[in-house]
């Protein structure tokens, strides 16, 4: 929760910011920001593959969890995919590009703003980035704050299938406070195989036509 | 795009091999760091672009229909999965 925050007062400070005109106007291309992405994949592998847990978390749980990440990115697709029906500036790729990001705001924003702009040009790629960015934090909050009515209503997989990527770091107090504490694995199983599909989708859907 | 995921790989690979060592367990910490920097890169973009900034609210309309769909999406199919594999087990 305060991470998100953190998150959201960067972003807006950054906003502000530039709106002002007292940043060097060579920040506006993008340049620099290509750079510390990078960066953030490489710490992000570093992260994963540097986990003392990984084994212990995927060695000794029941395979049909499996099921659970993928149902809840298929299901998110599924219905993200039906918005470009309702919102016709977007295709189908813009919209899952924006679904697929799993609540995983920063890093999804960051990517549909770096490579949708092939497809859509610079401008739209940047609204595309800030739905994404915005929908995602959305998600996240939802999660946060409706989780022990999701459990209660639709059973304790429901809450860990909202959280999406977060169900492993932000969301998972709640989540186990709604579900069970019996729903640790299940939780971070699902959180990092959607964390780990959020690269391998965004990119795909934003490199589609 | 190839490049980005390769750079992510790389880095799984260094993780797993550096496993333990004092920085990789900092890394996580890092990537907040990170994060917040390509978040104000990111905001200072869209503050330099008055286009972007004037169409504000209809971005929030839109980005709430895509929470809600993914909401609802990921929720209804984990209620399918709960009843088709799991439910017995319980019982």
């Amino acid at each position: 929760m305060k991470g998100t925050l953190t998150v959201l007062a960067m972003f807006a400070l950054g906003c502000i910011s530039g709106a002002l005109g007292i940043l060097p106007q060579s920040l506006a291309d993008g340049g620099l920001a290509k750079i510390v992405l990078y960066l953030l994949m490489f710490l992000v592998g570093v992260n994963i593959g540097g986990n003392p847990e990984l084994k212990k978390i995927f060695g000794s749980v029941d395979p049909k969890l499996l099921l659970l990440p993928l149902a809840s990115v298929f299901g998110t697709l599924a219905v993200t995919a039906l918005v470009s029906l309702v919102l016709p500036g977007w295709g189908i790729a813009d919209c899952l590009a924006v679904g697929s990001g799993m609540g995983y705001y920063s890093l999804s924003s960051i990517l549909i703003s770096e490579y949708r702009q092939m497809a859509l040009g610079a401008q739209l790629a940047a609204e595309l980035s800030t739905i994404a960015l915005l929908s995602n934090v959305f998600r996240e909050l939802f999660t946060l704050v409706a989780s022990p009515f999701l459990a209660r209503k639709f059973g304790p997989f429901a809450p860990i299938a909202s959280a999406g990527a977060t169900a492993m770091d932000v969301s998972l107090p709640v989540i186990l406070r709604s579900s069970g504490d019996s729903f640790l694995a299940a939780a971070v199983i699902s959180g990092v195989i959607c964390d780990f599909s959020v690269p391998l989708l965004v990119s795909f859907f934003c490199s589609l036509p | 795009m190839f490049y980005v995921l390769l750079t992510m790989f790389a880095g799984v690979l260094v993780g797993w091999l550096l496993k333990g060592w004092k920085p990789v367990g900092l890394s996580g910490k890092a990537v907040s760091a990170v994060i917040w920097v390509m978040l104000f890169l990111l905001g200072a973009e869209i503050g330099m672009n008055r286009e972007l900034l004037r169409s504000l609210s209809s971005i929030g309309l839109q980005a709430l229909l895509f929470a809600a769909a993914g909401i609802c999406g990921s929720v209804i199919a984990s209620v399918l999965l709960y009843r088709l594999l799991f439910r017995k087990k319980a019982e």
